[in-house]
């Protein structure tokens, strides 16, 4: 399933095939999603992965991320990876400073390195007022932002971020661009599923999933 | 020597706030000599014994609840100089020692009035040593009380009313203001010392006996009181963190988190509780008043025994609250947090510290409904030996609590749901209900369930132990089930660990 990394590839996947079963026995079928996709990161490298709604594009996302697992095919992985999923999956119950400080000891970061990079995503999301909010009592864009905020703290070497921007006002559609070109300019990688793309130059490369494929262009 | 020198110190500092004095002396006089008689008087009306006994263990309650206020206002006021004796170098067992003994000796002090103001009131009575020993013993236990308040409570007023809340349950609940056969009320701290106190035999002991029951809760005292005071006197700046990423600093923040999120769910804890008191209640006010016979083994012997019947549904009702209650407990727990525990086994958290997180929550539950309904049946049913009756009803929650852990990924929302009420209903509520048939069938011995219902009801109807082989059965069940929720968080993280 994993495989090696060529110098400056982040993230590989070769191959990839997942079908899902339909229906029980013995009217019980496989619906075939993803049949043989080829994606490549490299450093520093900002890809868009688009396609229509049902295209496969959040289960190829949940396959690189390692949630899912692939019936065929292999996945390297170079560095930590930093995971945005498509709906926010939070605790509802946990208020954002909790949810930094739980993410921080599964990500393994000192304490301090935690609050530090906790500050700097309420900063520069502009949801610092709400640490103390409980993530179901958020609004729908900040809980977006907190969603956001989760994958970026471990600084992680790929970024993987399924619809993003879904529920941001647009002054913070624009901040995420700046801080996506920020991690471009540290040598960091960034892949961004989305169903469609308004802003095709903030892309380096954008591959399409049809028919189960990825087409570049 | 320092020790001596510290309690000198923090008595000096007692004697110098007049009003303490004041309260320490005046108010046990006044409380013996003012409320003894009114109080004998309402015992009666009660159903207690009033007259003598009441009036003599005015003088127990009056040194408790002094001792518990002044051992609370004592460790609220000198926390943070504590702290600092021991920053300077002062070791903290001697600090410990010095508190501990300054407290003894302010209760004391209240137990010395009480006991004068009872004497020249009504006298010691006939045994003059019980009086004097059980009125110290309330100083203790209430001692105990006052550092646990001391150490949880803040606020003075709030800490205050607390130890007065404890003091009312525990007085007004008591074997001689109320009835002294009253299974639920025999927890209470001073149950024992009042009963041994006042010569008046409870009948429900054992071996310890009365007196050796009331030694065990004093003795309990001085050793939480010690515990606590260690606690608190402890420098906050000692602490130690954990290496970021080991697997302590990971479970530790992960079983935080779990019981945070668990707590602020308000209405399920109100839930795990009110349910399990409504279903107990309305059991044994549904069922016809009469006898039924029950078959138990008692000595190796199949033994038939008669019992009222709306106790023994009460009995058995429990069981089924506490299984249903629990499993739902379990799904819940697991459905509501499996999305984003898969999320945060790929951001690096280890499954063994998920697993301690949400089992922690489910057993808490678990514990909080078994709590609740067993305080319901206490009220209904007099089980033959208590801590067997107890565990069994732990054992059934937790049996219960894990099966819903597993049914939640295995059916769903909606198809678990359905399922955690169907077993502990065919298990618990037909198959194992003693009041249906006298043994279970032969297959329902494969039944979870099996083994803790035979060792609760032996226990709610025989004194003696005759169900071993039940409760190694019901072991193996937990073992088992909890390996396979092991097995199952062992998935969670291993299918979300694709980041290196």
């Amino acid at each position: 399933m994993s495989g090696r990394l060529p110098d400056g590839v982040v993230l590989t996947a070769a191959g990839i095939v997942k079908s899902y079963r339909r229906g029980v026995w013995p009217v019980r079928r496989a619906v075939l999603v993803l049949r043989g996709v080829d994606v490549e990161l490299a450093e520093g490298e900002v890809v868009g992965l688009v396609g229509e709604n049902g295209s496969g594009k959040s289960t190829l996302m949940r396959i690189l991320v390692g949630e899912l697992a692939p019936d065929a095919g292999t996945i390297a992985r170079g560095g930590r990876i930093g995971y945005c999923p498509q709906d926010p999956v939070v605790y509802e119950r946990l208020t954002c400073d909790e949810h930094f400080e739980l993410f921080g000891r599964a990500y393994s970061l000192p304490g301090h390195a935690e609050q530090t990079t906790r500050a700097e995503i309420y900063e520069r999301l502009g949801f610092g007022r709400y640490a103390a909010t409980r993530a179901d009592r958020l609004s729908g864009g900040t809980l977006a932002k907190l969603n956001l905020g989760l994958a970026l703290l471990a600084d992680p070497e790929v970024l993987l971020l399924d619809e993003p921007y879904a529920g941001f006002d647009f002054d913070t559609y624009l901040k995420f661009w700046d801080l996506v070109a920020e991690r471009r300019r540290a040598g960091r990688s960034v892949l961004i599923v989305s169903h469609f793309v308004t802003d095709a130059e903030r892309f380096d490369r954008i591959v399409h999933l049809r028919d189960g494929k990825a087409v570049e262009g | 020597m320092t020790a001596s020198l510290l309690v000198r110190r923090f008595l000096a500092d007692a004697a110098r706030t007049p009003v303490n004095l004041l309260v320490l002396v005046l108010v046990p006089i006044v409380f013996v000599v003012v409320a003894s008689r009114p109080l004998a008087d309402s015992a009666e009306l009660m159903g207690g014994p009033g007259g003598p006994a009441v009036q003599t263990a005015t003088a127990g309650w009056a040194a408790g609840f002094i001792a518990a206020i002044a051992m609370y206002f004592q460790l609220r006021g000198a926390r943070a100089a504590d702290r600092r004796l021991v920053l300077a170098g002062l070791a903290p067992h001697r600090l410990v020692a010095a508190r501990m003994v300054t407290g003894l000796a302010l209760g004391l002090l209240a137990a010395a009035a009480a006991l004068a103001a009872l004497a020249v009131r009504t006298g010691w009575g006939q045994q003059p040593g019980r009086v004097v020993a059980g009125t110290v013993m309330y100083a203790v236990i209430y001692l105990g009380i006052g550092a646990v308040i001391g150490a949880l409570v803040k606020n003075p007023v709030n800490g205050t009313v607390l130890v007065l809340f404890v003091w009312i349950l525990d007085v007004f609940f008591g074997p001689v203001l109320g009835a002294a056969d009253r299974p639920l009320t025999r927890i209470l701290p001073t149950h024992y010392v009042t009963l041994w106190m006042v010569d008046l035999p409870s009948g429900h002991s054992g071996r310890l006996g009365d007196l050796g029951w009331a030694l065990a809760w004093t003795a309990v005292a001085l050793a939480v009181a010690w515990t606590v005071i260690t606690a608190t006197s402890r420098p906050r700046s000692a602490r130690r963190t954990a290496r970021p990423g080991s697997l302590r600093a990971q479970t530790s923040a992960a079983v935080r988190a779990g019981l945070r999120e668990a707590a602020r769910n308000r209405v399920l804890w109100v839930l795990l509780v009110a349910v399990p008191v409504v279903f107990v209640l309305l059991a044994v006010a549904t069922t016809p008043q009469e006898f039924t016979t029950l078959r138990v083994p008692e000595n190796g012997m199949d033994r038939a025994v008669r019992a009222w019947l709306p106790d023994i549904h009460g009995g058995t009702m429990a069981p089924i609250a506490i299984g249903s209650l629990a499993a739902m407990t379990g799904l819940f727990t697991v459905l509501a947090t499996g999305a984003a525990d898969r999320r945060l086994a790929l951001a690096g958290m280890r499954p063994a510290a998920l697993l301690a997180s949400r089992l922690t929550v489910v057993v808490l539950g678990a514990l909080a409904a078994t709590a609740a309904s067993l305080a319901v049946t206490a009220t209904v049913l007099d089980a033959s030996n208590w801590p067997r009756y107890i565990a069994a009803s732990i054992l059934i929650a937790l049996t219960y609590a894990l099966i819903g852990v597993l049914l939640g990924p295995l059916f769903g929302r909606l198809g678990g749901i359905l399922i955690a009420f169907l077993i502990p209903f065919i298990d618990l509520g037909i198959e194992q209900s003693p009041m249906l048939r006298p043994t279970p069938l032969d297959w329902a011995h494969a039944l979870p369930g099996y083994g803790a219902v035979r060792v609760l009801t032996d226990a709610a109807l025989t004194p003696g132990f005759d169900t071993a082989a039940a409760l190694l059965l019901a072991l193996a069940w937990l073992a088992g089930l909890t390996l396979a929720a092991a097995a199952l968080f062992h998935h969670t993280g291993r299918t979300a660990g694709g980041t290196p």
